[in-house]
């Protein structure tokens, strides 16, 4: 199967001379979601703006749906919805003028955008506060506007980076329940966590960087496998991979 | 003792870094043309308040534009604190060494609120000897309203007080109309009439103060007020310059955003339905909506008193639709860093192009509102030249100048 995210020896960070990521290489196909993992400065979110397109990467191949940026911007970025780790809202619009927004962003048809947009309301438990301005919503209910946002347009494939910080309880399982039918629907995940036991239940593939280097990636048993004989859980082997052989080289 | 001389040098040294930060921005002002600007605007002000002086009608409501004029300027009570966020974690435990710091910011406001006030007070007080019959003698009238104003500005520090907005804001609501109403009677009725009743709305203000809930030291009021008079500051200052991007005080103004949602749900309108908000909803709007009133009532006072035969009005209002052009082109800094602009799935230049759009759709409108009290003044054919002309001139800039400079702008601030 077509991949949907092509990542191929990509090297990148702020400056050319100074790197931050080192020839990584990765796939994820459609239907797949794929936990994103490393310590804080291992490059995670450097990893994804490179993806966005919000940086330039000094080597290598980024595609999605097949094309990269520079061939075809308006596919590229159609393709794809981002939830930033911090929500990123406009003060001077409600939850539903956000999501009116970005119906008309990503060409969501109009009747299409008004069901998916009421359905969404319900299921985050936001329908009270459809006209509140972004500015009068707390942290978590940002989140969840950010979040409703993305899934409003169902691309094929969804960036995600720690989603659930600031999401209560129920927030967090409308979003993992939300997430699991996506994937069921043939979408493609890319999230970005630091709640291991989380991502572990979900995530079908895991990507573990350190230092900007991917030190191991593959499912669960073989990122176990790759960590070394005894690893019990993800977290065994998270811990491995990143404090044994001081990760400056790759492990597998 | 020591501690309390502390807080108020530190106050001094909020002042100074104030000051300091925005000297650069004043040089930029200085600069670019708008005190050439303010002094046209002053002249014209003068002719026409000479003019007024020399040629009053015996219906002139001299009454109604005293009330107009001087309450604003009594009712006004800024009060910068200088206070920010932070100050809740560190300066609130020394709260009850805050009045020593609060002290300067009662000098440093009260005192030129009083001076603007005489000053506005003496450019009235020459109309108004001479349209009432037995007026107020200007010394008691620069006391009643000195003593307004100090009482005002109380009032106002026991609104920052409340607890509840919806409580300040009724307040508020009643102070002012009560500053009208005692202004009036002072300016119309006999002064031991007018003393009376003043008497009478003084103590009703004071009891209908006295019952909401109420903060000793309003802490996030001042916090908020002291940031939006930061960014007024900023919004001033970025007609000149690019400045540093201070979150925006949103307003909901319904009256006004029905146009951005009249807005069709479409692909390709998605940035005009963005900034279409952004310019309803944000300080940019009202200062929009502030300028375009003005204006239209400067243009109206200007064509009635046939200033320089009706061509006062078409400078006038060819210099407010410059100024409502210029700000409202600001507007292509409010969303510059989004980053939702590298991930929307949309050409750069229709994001140019609904700016642009907007722009001069907002221009376009605001410069209609302020030409149609010049239209309507223009009562016989041969007035109608300076109308039409005004027509033609901020027709002609809106639509063909104003386009090609922003495009022009937008080019250049891609190469940054």
């Amino acid at each position: 199967m077509e991949s949907v995210l092509q990542v191929d020896q990509l090297t990148g960070g702020y400056s050319p001379r100074k790197p931050v990521l080192h020839g990584i290489s990765f796939t994820i196909r459609p239907g797949e979601m794929v936990g994103l993992i490393g310590l804080n400065g291992a490059g995670k979110s450097t990893t994804i703006k490179h993806i966005l397109g919000l940086m330039k990467q000094h080597k290598g191949d980024i595609r999605i749906n097949g094309v990269t940026l520079e061939e075809n911007p308006e596919r590229y970025r159609s393709a794809f919805a981002y939830v930033p780790e911090t929500p990123v809202l406009f003060d001077e619009l409600t939850v539903q003028d956000h999501m009116r927004l970005t119906g008309m962003a990503y060409g969501v048809e109009e009747q299409l955008y008004a069901k998916r947009s009421e359905r969404l309301l319900q299921e985050f438990h936001m329908n009270a506060k459809v006209n509140a301005f972004s500015g009068h919503l707390s942290k978590g209910m940002k989140q969840k506007v950010m979040i409703m946002n993305a899934l409003l347009p169902e691309p094929p494939l969804y960036i995600i980076d720690e989603p659930f910080l600031g999401l209560d309880p129920l927030g967090i399982r409308s979003l993992l329940e939300r997430l699991v039918k996506v994937k069921e629907s043939g979408a493609a995940i890319l999230m970005s966590s630091h709640i291991l036991a989380t991502v572990e239940a979900y995530c079908d593939r895991f990507l573990v960087l350190h230092r900007g280097r991917m030190v191991a990636q593959g499912t669960l048993d073989e990122v176990k496998g790759q960590a070394g004989a005894g690893a019990k859980t993800l977290e065994e082997a998270f811990y491995r991979l990143v404090t044994e052989g001081d990760g400056d080289e790759p492990v597998a | 003792m020591a501690m309390n001389r502390s807080l108020s040098l530190l106050w001094q040294q909020r002042a100074t870094a104030f000051r300091k930060e925005t000297i650069p921005y004043i040089r930029y002002m200085g600069q670019s043309g708008f005190p050439g600007f303010v002094s046209l605007l002053f002249i014209v002000g003068m002719i026409g308040y000479s003019h007024l002086l020399r040629n009053m009608p015996p219906s002139f409501p001299i009454i109604s534009v005293g009330v107009i004029v001087l309450t604003p300027m009594i009712c006004w009570s800024p009060f910068r604190t200088w206070l920010h966020p932070a100050d809740t974690v560190f300066l609130m435990p020394r709260e009850k060494e805050i009045g020593d710091y609060l002290a300067n910011s009662w000098r440093y406001n009260g005192i030129p609120g009083v001076i603007a006030l005489w000053a506005l007070l003496m450019l009235y007080v020459p109309l108004y000897v001479k349209a009432v019959d037995e007026p107020l003698a200007w010394p008691m009238l620069a006391v009643v309203v000195t003593v307004m104003k100090g009482l005002n500005a109380f009032g106002a520090w026991r609104e920052r007080q409340m607890a509840w907005p919806g409580a300040r804001r009724g307040i508020r609501l009643v102070r002012w109309a009560a500053a009208g109403l005692m202004l009036a009677a002072f300016l119309a009725a006999p002064l031991w009439n007018a003393a009376a009743f003043a008497l009478l709305l003084v103590i009703t203000c004071v009891v209908v103060i006295r019952l909401p809930q109420r903060h000793s030291v309003p802490w996030e009021r001042l916090i908020t007020e002291e940031e939006r008079t930061r960014r007024r500051y900023y919004r001033f200052f970025s007609a000149f310059i690019d400045v540093p991007v201070l979150p925006s005080r949103i307003a909901r103004r319904g009256y006004l955003s029905w146009i951005a949602n009249r807005i069709r749900y479409a692909h390709k309108n998605t940035y005009r339905y963005l900034f279409a908000f952004t310019l309803l909803r944000t300080e940019l709007g009202g200062i929009i909506m502030r300028l375009t009133m003005l204006g239209a009532l400067i243009v109206y006072l200007t064509s009635v008193g046939l200033l320089l035969s009706g061509w006062g009005a078409v400078a006038v209002h060819i210099l407010f639709v410059l100024i409502i052009a210029v700000q409202s082109s600001s507007l292509h800094q409010v969303h510059r860093h989004s980053v939702w602009r590298h991930i929307y799935p949309l050409p750069e230049q229709r994001h140019d192009g609904s700016l642009v759009r907007v722009v001069v759709t907002a221009s376009a409108i605001c410069g209609g509102i302020i030409w149609l009290p010049l239209a309507l003044t223009s009562g016989s054919p041969d007035q109608y030249a300076p109308a039409l002309t005004a027509l033609i001139v901020y027709l002609g800039y809106v639509f063909w100048m104003l386009p090609a400079r922003l495009r022009r702008k937008l080019t250049s601030g891609l190469e940054d």
